[in-house]
């Protein structure tokens, strides 16, 4: 080769995204899409969509509030969602109705306020007293549960009357109006975004003392992460009121594991950094409408559990095998 | 600006730092000299605000100042690069760069900021960097050039940089350093840490040196000359640069490493090849112009685009077809990881754990571990490469040129036949790089066939047998031992080769 010989750029610079994580969730819940608008026609139809969409939203607002602590890394995790649900639903019903707040533009900030204030102090202890995200979550999910089992240990048969409106629907059934929690949520989130706090939790999620010794408060990041997740739930709580209509204290510790598994479907990263709601909302969506698909069938519902468990473990497994090619090398070299 | 006095700082039994003095006027250049261990990255983390000093007094712009974390020193003008490689990589380029700035921004700020990132990671990287991919997409080079960037953005008044060249090629290398000299005559000033004496020679206007823990001497720019340096640093009678006193061939004329019509990317020339027992081959470049690929399918690692790697490793001559990087190993082949943070060690395991974890077997008898063999080979391998820290602790917190050594280390306990080393001597120091050249050649000189990637013109000269010297993907010059000169080297880097076509054989 001669010094003239104009020789090939080496190869481009960082353009190789990885394929979408979406991939595989968006595929899945198409396919059961269709699988439900077989083998139930009217699926869609005006007069069955505020009553799926109620059922829909909690779950999906439980997965949205399970994604900032996750993404914060460092093991972060937030168990306490599900009783977070419950414990907002019994206090809307049993202490917000008779103290007279029943006005919607009242009781619904404090409901998210108190989820807030809820997050915080995971957050507070988590990011300050820098204990292990899962132990401290435990407890409070534990000490949550049993206060909703204090104030309320009987369900209670009455909402207060913005549950009743928000079960409605606009244009003849086709905007139910529980949507609009899932929309606040969302915006909840974009704001969060421009905010630019959301990058800050994927950095710190991502690797905390790069962001650490760039000058980011990581502690401050990952305590507001979980404020901001207690905040979802706090919605999250809402929208169950708005579907059992009533208080219980028994149906909010069900989310936490099922919120986990959405946000997992979704391919966010457990260990944090990476992912954002897209993916967790699709998660909530594939086992809402393998839920229906199943009940639709006629299926057992102790299967329900099964066949969650099932999809998720695919699902996990379709997603590692994709985002995998770069890590696989770093680990043949080691494992030699 | 900003002066240290008096710092101590022990983790644990271990001092860090026992006396550490320093100060650093606006527009110079100040270089930190130590060995390896001698506390230079503590200092750095002294200074930034990352750890906290048991004693002494920093002192910015006449005034004593405590900083409580990295916040507080960058709002002060002190930015640093640090020695580990420091991103979020799942955040893209752009991310990045910006991080720790306020984050809200506008949107005309925020085209402004593109076009300012854009700015330095030009003046820095003569390849475009993309600023919407993520960093963890880039390679350990480009990853570097991303947190120099991020640093210089902050537009520091002093500027650290704690080995921050040691992953980067002669064409970035000289174009920080360019760019550092600019704003050092602009009034900001810099404080660098480097191993390689070329550069801290070429660049820094005063040297300060570490040892122990102790700031143990000063010297000016005039009358600085390398010995005067290593013995400063040493604190021992300088050895002269040393000229490998092996002479190439001495009788082992087995070939041991094949390599037949190989093209790393389709577009580049094949090579053909044969490497002996008992030779030391260099491989070099710029970074990205395919040395590393090269090395890479040696090691089995990646498949070249065409051709094949056999390694005759076997009784009699038999030879392996390299396929993948398991079966090379089982052919006798040893590969040392260059990005020791992602690729070769374990953090949190001891030492020992780190040094045997590849070669476990060997102590163990009817499956069992024999704790007494293990500390003993570690003790002889420790010995090998001078690895003075305790064998319990943690790798994360040993000095980086220490990570090295249990790295390089724990791979030659392996006693393979082929050894591939994938630039080794990144980050370690001046004493050690010697014993290592010795320890490399007495492998050598025992039938080991090692291959060597590295960054470092001296080395290339003074210890191989044969440097191949890449340049767009494909071998562009052979230079042996006696041709090996740093002119013709670093021309060869920009393509201007010693005539050699692909073709021909490497001997
Ligand atoms: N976090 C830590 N915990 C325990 N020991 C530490 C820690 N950080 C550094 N040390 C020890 O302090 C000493 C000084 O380390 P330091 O990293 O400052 O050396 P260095 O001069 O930067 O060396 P190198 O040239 O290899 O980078 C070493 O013996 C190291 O093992
Ligand atoms: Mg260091």
């Amino acid at each position: 080769m001669t010094a003239a010989v104009a020789v090939p750029r080496r190869r481009a610079v960082g353009l190789r995204m990885p394929r979408s994580p979406l991939a595989v969730v968006v595929v899945v819940t198409a396919c059961l899409l269709v699988a439900n608008l077989v083998v139930t026609p009217g699926f869609l139809a005006p007069d069955r969509l505020p009553g799926t969409a109620e059922l829909f939203v909690p779950l999906a607002l439980a997965a949205m509030a399970s994604v900032p602590s996750i993404l914060s890394g460092g093991g972060g995790l937030d168990l306490s969602v599900g009783p977070l649900l419950g414990i907002v639903n019994i206090v809307a019903v049993a202490i917000l109705m008779p103290a007279g707040l029943v006005a919607a533009e009242v009781s619904i900030p404090l409901c998210v306020l108190l989820g807030a204030a809820v997050g915080a102090i995971n957050g507070a202890v988590v990011a300050f007293v820098r204990l292990q995200p899962i132990v401290v979550t435990l407890g409070t999910y534990l000490v949550l549960d049993g206060l909703a089992l204090v104030l309320m240990p009987q369900p209670v048969g009455t909402a207060p009357p913005w549950a009743a409106w928000l079960s409605g629907s606009w244009l003849g059934g086709f905007a139910p109006r529980s949507l609009l929690l899932l929309v606040a949520g969302c915006l909840l989130w974009v704001l969060a975004r421009r905010l630019g706090f959301v990058t800050l939790v994927r950095a710190v999620g991502s690797d905390a003392r790069a962001a650490f010794t760039s000058g980011v408060r990581v502690g401050l990041v990952r305590f507001g992460a979980y404020a901001l997740g207690g905040a979802l739930a706090g919605l999250a709580g809402l929208a169950l009121t708005v579907l059992i209509n009533s208080g219980d204290a028994t149906v909010g510790p069900q989310y936490t594991l099922a919120a986990v598994a959405a946000v997992a479907l979704g391919g966010n990263a457990l260990s944090g950094g990476r992912g954002g709601i897209a993916g967790p909302l699709l998660g909530a969506l594939t086992l809402f409408l393998i839920q229906s698909l199943l009940s639709a069938l006629a299926v057992s519902s102790l299967w329900i559990q099964v066949v969650h468990g099932s999809v998720l473990l695919a699902a996990v497994c379709i997603n590692s095998s994709i985002g995998a090619r770069v890590g696989r090398r770093a680990a043949a070299i080691q494992g030699g | 600006m900003l002066a240290v006095r008096g710092v101590a700082k022990a983790f644990g039994p271990t001092k860090a730092l026992s006396d550490a003095s320093l100060a650093v006027r606006s527009g110079e250049v100040v270089a930190l000299l130590g060995e390896n261990g001698s506390g230079k990255s503590t200092l750095v983390k002294v200074l930034s605000g990352v750890v906290r000093p048991d004693a002494g007094e920093l002192v910015l712009d006449g005034r004593p100042v405590r900083p409580g974390s990295p916040r507080d020193t960058l709002r002060a003008g002190i930015v640093t690069v640090y020695q580990e490689i420091l991103v979020a990589p799942d955040l893209t380029v752009l991310d990045n760069l910006w991080l720790g700035s306020a984050a809200f921004t506008e949107r005309s700020e925020r085209a402004r900021r593109r076009a300012r990132a854009r700015e330095v990671l030009d003046v820095l990287s003569p390849d475009p960097i993309a600023l919407d991919g993520p960093v963890s997409a880039l390679d350990l080079m480009q990853q570097q050039v991303c947190v120099i960037a991020q640093a210089l953005l902050r537009d520091p008044r002093l500027l650290v940089l704690d080995e921050a060249t040691s992953t980067l090629d002669v064409t970035l290398r000289d174009r920080l350093m360019a760019e550092v000299r600019r704003r050092c005559d602009e009034g900001a000033a810099a404080l660098f840490i480097s191993h390689r004496m070329d550069e801290v020679l070429a660049h820094a206007d005063r040297f300060v040196a570490l040892r122990g823990g102790v700031t143990v001497g000063e010297l000016p720019r005039s009358g600085a000359d390398a010995e005067t340096l290593v013995r400063l640093v040493s604190g021992e009678e300088a050895t002269a640069q040393r000229r490998s006193t092996r002479r190439g061939g001495h009788g082992l004329q087995r070939t041991v490493l094949e390599v037949s019509q190989l093209r790393i990317q389709p577009s580049s020339e094949p090579l053909d090849g044969i490497v002996r027992a008992g030779e030391i081959i260099g491989l070099a470049g710029l970074e990205g112009h395919g040395q590393d690929e090269f090395l890479q399918c040696l090691a089995g690692l990646r498949r070249p685009a065409a051709g094949e790697v056999v390694l005759r490793t076997g009784p009699h001559g038999a030879g392996t077809t390299v396929r993948n990087y398991r079966q090379a190993v089982r052919a006798g082949m040893a590969y040392v990881p260059r990005n020791r943070k992602t690729e070769g060690i374990a953090g949190v395991l001891s030492n020992l754990d780190n040094f045997t974890a590849p070669t476990l077997r060997r102590d163990a008898r009817l499956g069992l571990l024999g704790r007494a063999r293990r500390a003993a080979r570690y003790r002889r391998f420790a010995e090998f490469v001078n690895l003075t820290a305790p064998p319990g602790k943690a790798v994360v917190h040993l000095s980086g040129g220490n990570q090295q050594k249990v790295i390089v280390s724990r791979w030659l306990a392996r006693e393979p036949s082929v050894l591939l080393l994938n630039d080794p001597t990144r980050g370690v120091d001046l004493r050690t790089k010697q014993e290592l050249y010795g320890v490399l050649e007495r492998l050598a000189d025992q039938g080991t066939t090692i291959v060597m990637l590295s960054t470092e013109v001296e080395e290339l000269i003074g210890l191989m047998d044969r440097v191949l010297v890449f340049h767009g993907g494909s071998c562009a010059a052979v230079l042996d031992r006696s041709e090996a000169t740093r002119e013709r080297l670093v021309s060869a880097y920009f393509g201007h080769g010693s005539g050699a076509t692909g073709s021909e054989e490497v001997r």
